[in-house]
Parts: structure tokens; sequence; C-alpha cells
């Protein structure tokens, strides 16, 4: 574009090339809010991947998300953006060139491994500080429904050091669920492995 | 909106848990029981997993490393000390050699085999009328601090005529790092009488990830316990043995000490030995909480084995048979794998140890 011959002068340099890195995809929550999210991000969700791999679909029109609210979808994208960042801070595994270059890039690939693996902890750590139980939950439904593994794990895994030291009925209430069982039966289970009760946080 | 999960996240977030709150969680609803399970060995369920997820936080999965002399041939850097080197440990490809004749501690690099490493004589100086004598080692690599850790246990042997005990005193000597001099030495909680009863048992230590696990007895009147020391922070813990009313009197079972993933566990089997014998492995899965000792599985009589050795990291245990060969025995199947490696000639020392990459 070097010559003056400005006939289609583009407000948005980016996007002279068909499908460059600026595209974004439209997305519409159950509250009617409407995200528009860099490609790369959006493609992050298993729901949306396969929705637009589906050839008859055009790519303008907002894509429907009634299962996920406003302020979930917004906190699920900052987490995959967040987290697509830091993997593009390991340099991906080259095949070719297998040379003595490869010996010194496997040093920098180390260090640089090392390194987004401590952002990825800080970052995690900081990302539920503040959230509480009811909030993760609708970060879970919003993961499950999206279909994004890794944030699904992170969430899960973060549940799981939040209830590992609390009460059978703690447990239930957060997982939704009621106890079925008599008396009798509960307490002949409670039985069963009794040191296991022993020492759990007061509700 | 209903705070209702799905049974695939349920899943998800149980499968993270430790064996105790997983063993708790039983409790919550009848789909929560199924889904866990019990501790046995048999299916794939959540708490089998839990208890064979590795608690370590360490990068680099624990293989097997077996050694197995035929005859005893010193490598070239050794010779002329002398028949007294045995292999104390090994921690990611080097081997931690002990001299009994000398004293003296080695850290060797089989792959350099030039290297060779001399640990600093004990710290401790004992009294007079008094002779050192080293109860155990200690060898690994602790991931936090990125170093590696020699750890040895000092006693002294109280030459005295007029003495009451023949023991006198038990040392600890932490080495952080192959430099020479940074030794540091501690005060242990207990007396030699801890030490006593080593011939007894067939593995009465064991170290594993920055824990150093061994047999003790407190008060003579065999009130076993495990210790462990925590090469990292430097901390001792003691923890019961399962009552004898439940694995049997300590002279008529044999017990051999391991660890798995992280979890101290025991193998029980009779001492007077019939034509076949059929072993039991127990896990502890709260160090210190003796009702937290989870009998795992049985190995039936119909194995002939003569000795278990220490799991590997999927469950899997690795035996000695009869003959004096390796076997590696799966107990979600049932089944053995005969390794062909031969045991008999002058023992093998089979211990997990990681490899960095």
């Amino acid at each position: 574009m070097a010559n003056g011959e400005n006939q289609n002068p583009n407000p948005n340099p980016i996007e002279a090339t068909p499908g460059a890195a600026a595209r974004t995809i439209t997305l519409k929550t159950a509250d009617g809010e409407i995200f528009e999210v860099e490609e790369a991000v959006a493609m992050e969700f298993g729901t949306v991947k396969s929705f637009f791999e589906d050839d008859a679909v055009s790519a303008t029109k907002p894509m429907p998300l009634p299962n996920v609210s406003g302020s979930a979808l917004s906190r699920v994208i900052t987490y995959c953006r967040r987290s697509l960042e830091i993997r593009s801070m390991i340099p991906p595994a080259t095949s070719e060139d297998a040379t003595a270059a490869e010996a010194v890039q496997g040093e920098g690939d180390l260090e640089a491994e090392k390194a987004a693996k401590q952002e990825r902890k800080e970052f995690e750590a900081e990302f539920l500080k503040d959230e509480s139980n009811e909030d993760v939950k609708e970060l879970i439904l919003a993961a499950n429904y999206l279909n994004i593994k890794e944030l699904l794990d992170f969430l899960c895994r973060s549940v799981a050091l939040r209830i590992q030291n609390k009460s059978v009925e703690y447990a239930r209430k957060f997982f939704g669920i009621e106890g079925d069982y008599t008396p009798e039966e509960e307490a002949q289970i409670r039985q069963e492995y009794a040191w296991a009760f022993e020492g759990v946080d007061e509700d | 909106m209903s705070s209702y999960l799905p049974e695939g996240v349920v899943v998800n977030i149980l499968s993270h848990l430790p064996p105790k709150s997983l063993l708790r969680f039983r409790c919550v609803s009848k789909t929560c029981l199924a889904l866990i399970g019990t501790p046995d060995f048999v299916s794939k369920n959540l708490i089998n997993n839990s208890i064979l997820n590795a608690k370590s936080q360490h990068p680099h999965p624990p293989f097997l490393l077996v050694k197995a002399r035929e005859k005893f041939n010193s490598p070239s850097p050794f010779l002329g000390l002398g028949l007294g080197l045995g292999i104390a440990s090994s921690c990611n490809g080097i081997l931690c050699l002990h001299d009994h004749i000398q004293g003296d501690v080695y850290l060797w690099n089989p792959t350099s085999s030039l290297r060779l490493r001399l640990l600093p004589r004990p710290i401790y100086r004992p009294h007079t009328k008094s002779f050192l004598y080293c109860a155990g080692y200690g060898f690994g690599f602790d991931y936090m601090a990125d170093d590696f850790k020699v750890v040895r246990f000092l006693d002294t042997l109280n030459t005295s005529f007029m003495a009451d005990t023949d023991f006198v005193d038990v040392k600890l000597e932490v080495y952080n790092s192959l430099g020479p001099g940074l030794g540091k030495q501690l005060d242990t909680p207990f007396d030699s009488n801890m030490f006593n009863n080593f011939a007894l048992y067939v593995r009465t230590k064991v170290y594993d990830n920055g824990f150093f696990y061994w047999w003790a007895n407190p008060n003579k009147d065999y009130d076993e316990r495990i210790v462990s020391f925590d090469c990292r922070n430097e901390v001792f813990r003691m923890t019961p043995l399962p009552d004898r009313s439940v694995i049997g009197h300590h002279r008529e079972v044999c017990r051999s000490l391991m660890v798995l993933n992280g979890f101290v566990a025991m193998s029980v089997y009779p001492i007077r030995r019939k034509k076949k014998v059929s072993f039991s492995i127990w896990v502890l899965l709260e160090f210190g909480v003796e009702e937290s000792w989870t009998k795992l599985f049985r190995i039936g009589h119909y194995f002939d084995f003569g000795r278990p050795l220490c799991f590997c990291k999927n469950g899997e245990l690795f035996m000695e048979n009869r003959e004096g060969q390796l076997v590696l025995y799966d107990p979600f199947t049932q089944t053995t794998k005969n390794l062909q490696l031969s045991t008999r000639s002058s023992g093998v020392q089979a211990q997990l140890t990681n490899i960095l990459s």
C-alpha cells in the first residue's frame, strides 16, 4: 500500500486482510448484554467454537447465550483473555531445525515456562479472592455451559480447596444436594470413618 | 436461579479432594457415596484415585530405581575403599553410599563416574568414653529449596563400664548443599531407645520427597510409633501404629514400612511362614491419627511372594517372589508381571527415586 492510491481508505488498518487477528465475535447474554470479544478469546469457548464451525452460520449476528448472565460472562472473558496472554509467554515447540540452536532455545523455554507458571499462579490466586460461593457457582455453571475446560478445572480445584475442611451440611448446601439418608443410615456411615469427621471447620 | 450443580461438575470437584474429605463427604448423599466408594483398590473410584494422586507438588514423576549387585565390584572411584560400602539411598540419579567401615558418606553420580563428594565428618563430638555410631541416612532432593539434602542420624554408644544404658543420645544432622561445612545439627525429641529395634523389621526407614520415616519405640514397652522428619521445615512428628488387635501382635507379624504417594503405608504378613503367605497393605490416611489406618487390600496366598518392596506411582506394588525375582503386582487387576531381575545375589535395594529431566 506504499503507492498513494487510496481508493478504499480503511479506518482500521488491521482489518486490511480478511481473517486477521482483530476479528470480533458478538455474544448476547441472558440478561440482554452485548459483548464484543476478540475471536481468539471467543474460540476458547467450546460452545462458541462449534457454533461457528458450522458453515451455515453467519459471523455477524450476535450469538445468544441464554444460560449465562452478563456479570458471569464478563468474568469469564477476563479469565480467558489473561489465560491466552500467559500461554503466549511460552514459545511454541519447533519441530523443524533440530540444531544446536534448539539446545540454546531449550534453556530459554524452561525459563519462560517457569515464569508463565508463576504468572498463572498469581493470577489464579487473585481471580477468585473476593468471590462468594454463589458467585463461584455461577462461574462454574457458565464455564460448564460454555465448555471451557481450563476454566472449569481451575474453578473446581478452587472449590475443592474451599470445601475440603468443611462439614457435610456445608457441602450439601454448596452442591445443592438434599441429604437422602435416614438418620439411622447416616449415623452408620459416619461411624465407618468417624476419624474423618474430626477437626472439621465450624459452619 | 437454582443453586444445584450438575453431576459432572460435582465429580470434578470431588476429584480434587484429599482422602479424609472424601470419606466424610460419603455422607452427603447416596449419589456421593456411590461416586466416592470405599478405599480398597478394587475399582478406580474417587477415593482410590485420591489416594493415588500424588500429594507432593514436585514437577517430575517418581520412578523406581532398582539396584541389584551381583557381585561386589567397586566402581572405579571407590577402589581401595574396601567392602564396607553399601548403598544408603538415591535420588535424581545420584547415589548416596555409606562406607560402614570408615563411616564416611559419599554422593556419587554414576553417569559422570569421576565425580564424587564426601560428606564432612559428623559435627557431633561425643563425650569421652562413648563411641559415635551412625543410625541412619536420608537423602533426597528438596524441590522447594531447589537443593539436595542429606540427613544423618548419629547415635553414641556409651562405652563406660558404669553406664546404665548403652546408648546416650541421638542427634540429627542436616546438610543442605553439597558444599563442605554447611551442615546443621539438630536435637531430636527422643533418645537412642528409639533406634534399638531396627533389626526386628524388614524395612525400618524410608525416605520420600523431603520426609524421612522410621520405626521407633519411645518407651521400651513396645509402644511403637512411626516418626517422620520433615527435612524442609525441620520438624519431627510421630504417629501411632494400628492396634495389635487389628493387625496382629508384633511377634506374629512382620511389618514393612513403605510410602504410597506421600502417605505412610505398611505391609503386614505373618512371621511364621507356611508354604504360602498372604499380605495386607495398610495406609495411614492422616498422619497422627491412629484410626485413619486403613486396610487397602490383601494379596492372596496364591501369589508366591517373598516380601514387598515399594509402591510404584499408580498403586502397583513391587515385590520380590520366592525365587528372588522382581515382580510388579497390580491390585486393581490382581495380576502380576515378572520383571526378570534377580534380587538374590546380594540383595535388592528398591527405592522410589526422582529423576530430573
